[in-house]
């Protein structure tokens, strides 16, 4: 049986590497060892996805077994959070056809929020999650193919050239595929204030 | 405006990348739109990289460690079930595929007159707005917008109020 070693708690992702050779041998441990390092990373981009708790817990365990039955298939061209990330989107989307993510709770909502903002005004915090569920509801309309460009340029922050390599396309369909995203992105948010006014 | 167009493009990404065009500062100076376009975009920029770093830091809880790791034991432990399942799933999708094609090449005799393509509507703005959401196009008050935003706020309904809003939006 593999199991969790405790004491691999606090591997830096420097150290990762190492690891990530043994894995692609086939080392289940040592990928569970891998999982410690990037899981939270991880879980904290399937919150902002998902908005909620218990899909994003699903998304990210998905993912990582994803991950570990195509370890061969990540040729290094990326950063491995990266390729992570790929994979989550493609799950992601699967998610989204499936079902809608549920109306956010509100431990879900305080959760979304940074605790160094818990000093805002109940005003404040109110506006900045009417902003998140917002912005995750325009990515949510976008086609797979833009959705993934702006996630992994704007929440990964991966540049234009990391994520032709991730993706596997040109830097300049990346580009396109970005400019439509934003251009979509942008009717959205003046429909919005449209409405708002 | 016209002329504008082209420099679009630029302006998003440079402002996606923050990467300098220098290129664009000529005509950022003289034009006021593309000064508005710019800063339309990077409003939209700055909103997600801001939401992105409010992202609080999480700890994996130990029930997700454990369910992969069983996971990846239970994949582990029985290799050979995994060939035969992966073998079973070729050969299903192998047949599936076959069927898709049959059927396909039976429509083709049965029915000569061409299926007319679905069309990006997302993207292509030339594209027609079908007849159900001419209402919309003819009609559009505050109530109908609001009505729209409802829907799309519900589930399933996600691509029409963008059908909507481009329509609207382009209509401008
Ligand atoms: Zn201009």
């Amino acid at each position: 049986m593999f199991s969790l070693n405790p004491a691999l708690n606090a591997i830096k992702l420097e150290d990762s590497t190492d690891l990530l050779s043994r894995v692609q041998q086939g080392d289940a441990e040592a990928f569970c060892d891998l999982c410690r390092v990037y899981d939270g990373r991880l879980l904290r981009q399937a919150m902002a996805l998902c908005q909620d708790a218990s899909l994003a817990e699903d998304l990210a365990q998905e993912t990582l077994i994803a991950a570990w039955k195509s370890i061969r298939r990540y040729n290094g061209r990326c950063r491995f959070f990266t390729w992570l990330c790929s994979i989550m989107l493609h799950r992601y989307r699967k998610l989204l056809r499936r079902k809608r993510p549920a109306a956010l709770t509100k431990e879900t909502e305080d959760s979304l929020l940074n605790v160094a903002d818990a000093a805002a005004s109940p005003a404040t915090l109110n506006e900045m999650k009417e902003q998140a569920a917002f912005l995750q509801k325009c990515l949510d309309n976008l086609p797979h193919k833009q959705r993934q460009i702006v996630y992994l340029r704007f929440y990964v922050e991966n540049s234009l050239e990391e994520i032709a390599l991730a993706v596997g396309c040109s830097v300049g369909t990346v580009k396109s595929r970005l400019f439509k995203a934003l251009e979509n992105l942008r009717k959205m948010r003046a429909l919005k204030t449209l409405n708002v006014e | 405006m016209n002329a504008c167009r082209k420099f679009r493009k630029r302006i998003a990404l440079s402002r996606a990348d923050e990467s300098n065009d220098a290129t664009l500062v000529g005509h950022l100076t003289e034009c006021a739109a593309c000064r508005a376009y710019a800063a339309e975009i990077s409003a939209l920029c700055d909103a997600h990289k801001t939401r992105a770093a409010a992202l609080p830091e999480i700890d994996a809880p130990a029930r997700l460690r454990q369910k992969v790791a069983s996971a990846i034991n239970e994949a582990s432990s029985t290799p050979w079930l995994y060939a035969s399942l992966r073998k079973a799933l070729a050969g299903a999708a192998a047949a599936a595929l076959a069927l898709l094609i049959f059927t396909f090449w039976n429509k083709q005799q049965q029915a000569p007159t061409p299926v007319e393509p679905a069309s990006s509507v997302l993207t292509d703005n030339t594209t027609e707005i079908k007849p159900s959401y001419a209402a919309y196009r003819n009609a559009f008050s505050a109530d109908e917008l609001e009505m729209a935003l409802d829907r799309y706020s519900s589930a399933g309904a996600d691509d029409e109020i963008y059908r909507v809003g481009t329509a609207f939006l382009n209509s401008q």
